[in-house]
């Protein structure tokens, strides 16, 4: 181990004298910083910006005067995602995801309002995250620094010189790798930080785990980068496919993975998907109508049950029943169609994930989102809790519709400006609000869905130790 | 002269690897003009489909609604934001605003934003298009063949010799550049030409995106002989080429983002939906006669009709959603100057990034950039404006249900209307 560490010093020696190394390390330190500053200030600026609009929407909620209770489901309600601590550190998809949604009775919106669409073409580049530097560019800042450590050597002759001093093959590889290992280690530093600054908002665990899993890519590029200047012919031979890896890996990969996801699993368009939807709720009947033919097998229920022979007898408000049968049967359609296209993103999302077999960029990108809880999932996750917190308060409203309105002044309200008056409910029903805090999976969750991810590293780092066994041996050879 | 050139077209014949990164070129410009026109082939059926499910789904709730009022509010009117004639060479950003939307007589404000139909993980790698390809990738193929046409010889050893029986050293290396450069731009153009033909791209916009990739050809190779000249070995000049790549393709254009950011921040979207329903439901609660007023100014020509006096006229709801929407205008109006101006400023990044400078530009011949965005979104609200229009009359006069009436729609229109 002795002769590993001090070809290690003699490398780090060797960096420290060649100018490339140092540039190269500085200008990504600056980088990685001002990335870290940057999406730092950026997603505390959204989080505070959009828990901000959260308040305005449920204060202008609760300062509704008294109403009829079916104006409030139509009133509505807004929910905004406020992005996760560990955004910060990895934005993922937030940028091409809708922040907000508008909550109603008998519909489900889309989230509106994505940064994507306001940003124009230079959002499609990524955004200069400290996950983008780490996934991409301190990559390349590896290969450029290390692609010659062996190459080097053996051009020189000073390799076959270490090997008659009975240095053995493996702790020159290793001696290397510890060198560029270092590298790693430093442009980590800005992830540490930014981690540790997000860990008590969110969780030791996953900041740290996601802290490993960074470490664990630039070992899997360490070992790579001196496997195959191990096993290049010359330095030139060495940098070409380690360039030509790292562009595949990087960046047409990841491109890659999106046409064979979208062309495996075709998905419809909103649009299409809203003109079944609707074809789907014809059945359903208009809840608005209590004369509605398809309410008219409920109407017998409702009768039978409180021993009625006409809806005006009913001590509840027969209209404010259908409302609340209404929504719930609308609401079964919705989430089926709901969940069909969640299922759909999340089939994609499986295909493009598959590509981590070509790129250990791609791994990372997928683990790193989903420990930070800025991946598919937690947007789901967002969106069904949205549909959640509809369905509580437009559902709690339809309730009050029924139980505290008289059939007879509901019935005529449209016409008969008394019986409007008397269908008003005070405004203290509307405190029925619930909060709306969302929050990223809990820890275990993210942990969970990021092993698959953590394995593909884990088979690569495998790849690059095969590698550097197979560049030992060929170190050993004639 | 010729000699010259033919031998080093035969050099290049030999060398496999240089015939495998031109080939490699070759296979992907190809291959994403390819995607990118069965995506706009698929998007085509989907706004052809989209129009036949929508008209009959209309015409169905015309024959059911009991009155005017109630056919406004259940029809919904069909909008497309139709592909180019080159909208395959480059998406831009078709996949993110979206190519339809089905508009109604209600406030429009609550209704245009309504888009979310990309798959936010596919968003987030881009899509394989013709434009990423020349933006991207063909500087990398450029670096590969251009890097070592000086250092390559002086490596071997045959520097002294070829310098010595050349003559003209200069002509040799412009020869060398020539060829290896021609060959790369044929192997870059050749496949959008084909292919551009064949779909019916007019000869003019065809030069046009020619000229685009001859310009990030001509940029790189000017970048790769200043390098290549230096007396540096072959694997420092290819790192500082790709060290240069990096800088101009990511660090910038992401730097860039930053700076914009900073300087001229998104107006707020949230803003416009929360003015815009506050608008709408308030008018449920204030006199008639306040929202009416507010709606005869922007209408006069409705002003003499009669005064609202049930609890509920179709009129006057139809009015305050107008209302809400003239409340909103001016947050929405600003939200749309902020994207501009973002995009204005993105176009001075480009100044500085060959990638985005490619990009805009194809995007542009394509109509598939934010301005193009844009235009879609001022044809919807001229559309939304006339179907308003074609539906006041009937809700004005209190004409008696006619359904046959409304058989015939407003035209949208589809194309450029200046």
């Amino acid at each position: 181990m002795s002769g590993a560490l001090k070809i290690a010093r003699a490398e780090l020696g060797y960096y420290s004298h060649s100018k490339l190394a140092v540039v190269a390390l500085i200008a990504l330190l600056l980088l990685a910083t001002v990335a870290a500053i940057s999406s730092a200030s950026f997603v505390a600026g959204e989080a505070a910006e959009r828990s901000a609009h959260q308040d305005e929407a449920e204060t202008a909620f609760l300062a509704q005067p008294d109403r009829h209770p079916h104006r409030m489901v139509h009133y509505g309600h807004y929910v905004f995602r406020t992005p996760p601590p560990l955004a910060s550190v990895d934005p993922g998809v937030d940028a091409y995801t809708g922040t907000s949604i508008f909550l109603e009775g008998h519909r489900q919106n889309t989230a509106t309002f994505s940064e994507v669409r306001e940003t124009s073409t230079l959002t499609r580049f990524g955004s200069l995250s400290p996950a983008f530097t780490l996934q991409v560019l301190v990559p390349l800042v590896l290969i450029l620094v290390g692609f010659s450590a062996i190459t080097r050597e053996r051009r020189s002759g000073t390799l076959r010189q270490l090997l008659s001093h009975g240095v053995t093959p493996g702790s020159v590889l290793n001696g290397k790798m510890l060198a560029l290992g270092v590298i790693g280690l430093v442009s980590l530093l800005p992830i540490l930080v930014a981690a540790t600054v997000a860990a008590p908002k969110d969780s030791w665990l996953v900041s740290l785990s996601l802290t490993a899993g960074y470490a664990l890519y630039l070992l899997v590029w360490t070992v790579l980068i001196v496997a195959v200047s191990g096993l290049a012919r010359s330095g030139a031979g060495a940098l070409v496919a380690l360039l030509a890896f790292w562009i595949g890996a990087a960046v047409f990969v990841p491109r890659v993975s999106t046409e064979v996801a979208a062309a495996a699993v075709p998905a419809p368009s909103q649009v299409e998907t809203e003109l079944e939807i609707n074809a789907a709720l014809r059945g359903v009947g208009d809840s608005h109508n209590a004369a509605d033919p398809n309410f008219s097998a409920f109407r017998a229920r409702i009768l039978a049950q409180y021993d009625a022979e006409h809806i005006e007898e009913l001590p509840v408000n027969f209209r404010g029943l259908v409302a609340v049968e209404g929504e719930e049967r609308t609401t079964e359609v919705l989430n089926r169609f709901a969940e069909e296209k969640m299922a759909l993103e999340m089939q994609q999302s499986a295909v493009a994930a598959q590509f981590a077999a070509l790129s250990p960029a791609l791994a990372m990108r997928r683990l790193s989102m989903s420990l930070a809880g800025t991946d598919l999932a937690n947007h789901h996750r967002f969106l069904r809790e949205a549909e959640d917190h509809r369905f509580e308060f437009v559902q709690a409203l339809n309730r009050l519709h029924a139980e505290q309105l008289a059939y007879a002044d509901d019935a005529a309200r449209s016409s008969d400006a008394a019986a409007e008056q008397r269908t008003r409910v005070s405004a203290d029903n509307w405190s029925l609000l619930p909060e709306f805090d969302f929050e990223p999976a809990p820890a275990r969750v993210r942990l969970q869905r990021a092993l698959p991810a953590a394995a593909w590293l884990g088979l690569w780092l495998l790849l690059g130790v095969i590698g550097t066994r197979a560049a030992a041996r060929r170190i050993a050879g004639p | 002269m010729i000699r010259d050139w033919l031998r080093e077209l035969g050099f290049l014949h030999r060398d496999r690897s240089q015939l495998a990164g031109l080939a490699l070129l070759l296979v992907l410009a190809t291959g994403s003009l390819l995607i990118g026109r069965a995506e706009i082939e698929r998007q085509k059926n989907a706004i052809e489909q989209m129009q036949v499910l929508n008209e009959r789904e209309r015409l169905a709730a015309i024959q059911a609604s009991p009155d005017y009022g109630g056919a406004a509010y259940a029809s919904y009117y069909a909008t497309w934001n139709a592909p180019s004639e080159l909208a395959f060479a480059a998406l831009g950003q078709r996949d993110i605003s979206p190519y339809m939307l089905r508009v109604r007589a209600l406030a429009l404000e609550g209704q245009i934003y309504a888009a979310d139909s990309l798959n936010p993980e596919l968003g987030l790698s881009g899509r394989l298009d013709y434009a990423f390809v020349i933006a991207f990738l063909l500087p990398l193929l450029v670096i590969f063949l251009l890097h070592d046409f000086i250092s390559s010889e002086r490596e071997a050893g045959r520097y002294p010799l070829l310098t010595a029986t050349a003559g003209a050293t200069r002509r040799l290396w412009l020869t060398r550049v020539g060829v290896r450069t021609g060959a790369l731009f044929l192997c870059a153009l050749l496949p959008l030409l084909i292919i551009g033909a064949a779909e019916g791209v007019s000869l003019g916009l065809l030069l046009l995106a020619s000229m685009v990739v001859a310009m990030q050809v001509a940029v790189w190779t000017l970048l790769a002989i200043v390098l290549a000249r230096r007396d540096w070995s072959s694997t420092t000049i290819a790192a500082a080429l790709v060290t240069v790549w990096l800088t101009v393709s990511l660090v910038v254009p992401l730097g860039g983002k930053l700076v914009i950011d900073r300087i001229s921040p998104a107006a707020e979207g949230a803003d416009i939906a929360l003015t815009q329903r506050e608008a709408v439901n308030d008018a449920w609660d204030l006199p008639k006669a306040n929202t009416m007023q507010r709606f005869f100014a922007a209408h006069p020509e409705w002003s003499d009709t009669d005064p609202v006096t049930a609890p509920f006229h179709w009129k006057w709801y139809f009015a305050f959603q107008h209302v809400g929407d003239l409340t909103a205008a001016e947050a929405s109006e600003a939200y749309r100057r902020s994207i501009a101006a973002r995009d204005r400023l993105s176009g001075y990044v480009s100044s500085l990034s060959p990638a985005v400078a490619v990009q805009r530009a194809l995007q542009r011949l394509a109509s598939t950039d934010v301005q193009a965005a844009l235009d879609y979104d001022r044809r919807i609200r001229n559309y939304h404006t006339a179907i308003r229009q074609f539906y006041y009359p009937f809700l004005f006069n209190d004409r008696s249900y006619d359904a046959s009436a409304l058989r015939l729609a407003p035209e949208f229109s589809a194309g450029d209307d200046g």
